[in-house]
This record gives structure tokens, sequence and C-alpha cells, in this order.
């Protein structure tokens, strides 16, 4: 019996893990733990197109727009594997406000939703720019859609949020549960320039 | 000339695709230049095993345009879009590409010389399709497929300044289940280096119940599966991670007729196992498997995979989403 009992416990372990190994000799990876979010899989999806190596998301405490202590050790770690210095060709932000990016039907959130990514925005730059003087940072503001002009003519703003809206990020009017909540978030992008 | 020059083109361009592979025979059907566009397009590609004519590829075109914003910094590079591309894998199309005589890294130079000859900096595909059968003439159903797959890659062929290679992978799997890949690769760099995170929602395991029946000893009679993981390739070897989560699932159907004790003993075992690592209030089974691959050698701990199951259950959940905690130099 007990040994239909293990039987029993490893079918099930294979139900979800497919095969067997040699024990106990597996690198053990140790996800570094602190409050703040780890970079999303829509992150670097968007940041793969903007050919960017460096990215990290870093997430604001409610109706704020000041940097967390733990936001801020996101930034320095990112700007620290940014190496050298000289080779960083620029920063992109992209800040949201409390609520998701805006669906087509909202197009923008109310104003004081936009001033808020655009304070948080802000900030971010201004601390990116004591890490790094000669960083050029560009923001975006994920509270509002790009305009017609900026979608026909494909801005740099437009393409950015388009390719967010393809890999799937949630909006106003479809909060899917298949990629996490961005409100309260800004994803930072580091492109290096070439050699 | 411009009507000229497709004409002429053509029968040197498929004669060079009929011989230019021992395993493998393409064929374009329709060549055209945009001068104006400064761009060439095949048309019907198709691709076919030597050995018994059998068809794995299918693409609709292949569109090969100079990339103006490389042009403005005095840089003469290309972009290829590959619109509705069909690839069909089986074991002998698997056979065929990993037989002596296969040489698919250098075919797949030779092609690249030929028909794309300038820098690539830009790989784009769309609404396109991949079928794989692990089993010769499996119906469409008893497949793996992966379809609407939209696919991007950037800087495809990597100068020695802009050495990484970018790329991204999204699908639906079994017409459900949303599929993401991303990551990077040191083409240049010997070994190879990349990494690769992995996201999958939303797996129906009904739905792929005649897949996975060739698989695992058991049925599935409700759930559904998310899938993270992140992997990385460097000075030959591979490390990374997957995380499974099962979802509301279940295997013991009451009218399922078991083939035989073992299989009786299987499908109790997985739901037992199931029933005693499954969170509570999420209905969720998860574990996170570690693992390495050096020299061909896979390796993980099966005890470290059942104390991560017993962890999600029992102490703090596993976060549903990628670690972000592995990249390469």
């Amino acid at each position: 019996m007990r040994i239909k009992i293990q039987i029993a416990v490893i079918v099930a372990l294979v139900a979800f893990t497919a095969c067997s190994s040699t024990p106990e000799t597996a690198t053990k990876i140790v996800a570094v733990n602190n409050s703040q979010p780890k970079a999303s899989i829509e992150a670097k999806q968007v940041a793969a197109e903007q050919e960017a190596s460096k990215v990290t998301e870093i997430k604001f405490d409610e109706g704020q727009a000041a940097l967390t202590e733990a936001a801020r050790v996101n930034l320095d770690k990112l700007m620290g594997q940014a190496v050298p210095s000289d080779r960083v060709e620029e920063v992109i932000v992209l800040s949201w406000a409390d609520q998701e990016y805006p669906s087509v039907n909202t197009k923008k959130l109310s104003k004081a939703q936009q001033q808020l990514a655009k304070d948080r925005s802000k900030n971010i730059a201004d601390y990116l720019k004591k890490l790094n003087q000669k960083a050029s940072v560009k923001t975006h503001n994920m509270a509002a859609r790009p305009n017609a002009l900026s979608n026909l003519i494909k801005t740099k703003d437009a393409r950015l949020k388009k390719s967010l809206e393809v890999a799937g990020i949630p909006n106003s009017d479809n909060t899917n549960g298949k990629a996490p909540s961005k409100a309260g978030h800004a994803m930072v992008m580091v492109i290096m320039k070439e050699e | 000339m411009r009507a000229a020059l497709p004409a002429i083109a053509q029968p040197r361009i498929n004669k060079f695709l009929a011989e230019f592979s021992p395993v493998y025979i393409l064929h374009v059907e329709d060549f055209d230049i945009s001068l104006i566009r400064m761009a060439y397009r095949f048309e019907n590609v198709t691709g076919k095993l030597r050995l018994n004519e059998q068809e794995f590829l299918a693409i609709e075109s292949v569109d090969v345009s100079v990339a103006w914003r490389e042009l403005i910094e005095g840089k003469i590079h290309t972009d290829i879009e590959v619109s509705e591309m069909k690839l069909t894998g089986d074991p002998t199309v698997l056979t065929a590409s990993t037989s002596k005589e296969a040489a698919p890294v250098e075919d797949a130079k030779q092609v690249k010389d030929n028909l794309f000859p300038l820098r690539v900096t830009r790989l784009v595909l769309r609404h396109s399709s991949i079928e794989i059968g692990d089993v010769v003439g499996l119906g469409e159903e008893k497949k793996l497929v992966l379809n609407e797959v939209e696919a991007r890659v950037n800087n495809l062929t990597p100068e020695r300044e802009m050495s990484q290679t970018f790329f991204t992978i999204q699908g639906a799997i079994l017409g459900s289940a949303i599929l993401k890949v991303t990551g990077k690769a040191e083409m240049n760099r010997k070994p190879r280096a990349w990494d690769m995170d992995i996201e999958m929602h939303d797996f129906n395991l009904v739905e792929a119940n005649p897949i996975l029946k060739r698989m695992v000893p058991f049925t599935f009679t409700s759930g559904k599966m998310d899938l993270f993981g992140e992997i990385k390739s460097e000075n030959d070897e591979m490390v990374g991670y997957l995380k499974p989560f099962l979802h509301n699932a279940d295997i013991i159907d009451s009218r399922e007729h078991f083939k035989n004790g073992k299989q009786f003993l299987y499908e109790i075992g997985g739901a037992l196992g199931n029933f005693l690592l499954q969170r509570d209030k999420e209905k969720t089974t998860a574990t996170k498997i570690n693992f390495k691959r050096k020299n061909g050698k896979l390796d993980y701990s099966l005890g470290e995979v059942l104390g991560s199951a017993i962890e999600h259950k029992t102490a703090k959940p596993f976060t549903p989403q990628i670690d972000d905690s592995l990249s390469i130099e």
C-alpha cells in the first residue's frame, strides 16, 4: 500500500513536471525578493522591439508620484548594469497613472490621472539624470492614447503604445487577467549605443 | 527593365533553391521587383523534402526592402517581412533535417547570402502557423498547433559594434492559449549565448488530451495551465526554470474506461497528488522546476520540485509571472 501511495504522489508530480531526472544536482536559481515588481514579459517584449538590453518596472504608491526607496533601488540597479555609462544612448520611461491604459473608447484618463503619470515620469527622469547626467531620457504618458496624427505618422510614442497593446497589457475596458495590471507602474528601458 | 528583371532572375533563383541542399528543395512561384520602394518580393514559396517530396513549408510572400531608417545614417540594410508562413514538422522532417547530409545552419546561410545579400536589420513574421506532430500522418487535432504567430527579430545579422539580436514571438496554441516568448542572443559570440523568457496562458488541458495522452498516462477532465519560464545559455551551459500552474485541474472521469490497471493507478495517483498539492483558495497546483543542461545531460531535482509544490500549497503562493532572474551578460 505504501508503495502505491508513493507511486501516486510521484505520478502527480509527473503530471505537471512531465519527466524525471538525477536529483540534487540542479542549479538553484534564487529570485531577488523585494517589494517592487519584476520586469514583466510585456515589458521585455517591448524592450526587445526597441533593442533595449536593460529593462525594469517600478511601482508607485497610490496617488503618489514620489519614488519609493525600493523603486530607487531598482533604478540604481538598472543604471548600474548599463555600463559603461557613456554608452547609454537613450532611456525610455513609460509611466502609468493609478488606472489602466485608456481603451479605444476611453482615449484618455482624467486630467488628474494624466498629471499623475506625467509627474511620475518627471520624477523618474530627474532621478535617472542624477545617476547619469549625460543620459537622454524620453518619457511617455500611459494615461493617454496617441492622437490621430501620431498614429498616422507612427511616432515613437504611438509605436511604443501599440507594441504594449499587442503584447497584451490590460486597458481601462479590459483587465483581462492574462497580463498583470500596469496601473501605478512605470517601465524603464535602457538603449545602449553601438560600440 | 523592371518587367524584364524578374523574368531573368526567377529561373536562376529556382535553380539555386532546387540545388542548394541535399535534403530540401525550395521553389518560388513568383518574383517581383519594386524599384521605387527599393524592394523585391517572393510569392508562394514552398519547401519540400528531397526524399519523398513531402511539403513542410509554405509561405505566401517574402518581402525584402531597404531599411529607410538605416539609409538616413548612410547604411544600406534590409528589412524582411514574411507573411502567412505555414511550417509543418513531423518525425520524417525531423529525421531529414538531422541526417548526416543535412546542414541546416549552412543551408540557411547559403539562402541568406544568395537571396538576402545585405545585412538584415529586421525580420518580421506575420499571420503564420507552426504544426508539430510527433507521429507521421497525425490528424490536425492531434498535432501541436501554434497559429496566429507574429514574430520579430531585430538585428538578425549583427555587426561587431551592435552585437545583440533581439526577438519576440507571440501566438495561440491550440487556438486558445496565448504563448509569448522574448529574448536576446549574442550571435557572434563563440559559443553563442542567448536568453529567453516564456509565458503561456490558458492552455486548455481537456482540449489538449489527444496530444497529452501520448505524453502522460492519463486524461484531464477539466482545467487549464499557465506556464512561466526563463532559460539562459552561456558558455555551453543552459540553465533555467519552468513554473507550471494548473487551475481547477481534474483527472478522473467517472465515465472513464481505463485501458488497464496501470492506467487506473496513474489516474488515481495523479488525482490524489493534485488534490494533496492544490492550494485551496485559488484552486491552483504549482511548482518550480529549476534545471541545468550541460554536455547533453539534463539535471533537475525531483525533491526540489516536490518541495516547491508543497511551498506553493502551504506557504506563500508563487507569483504567476516570470521571475526576471536570468539574463546573459
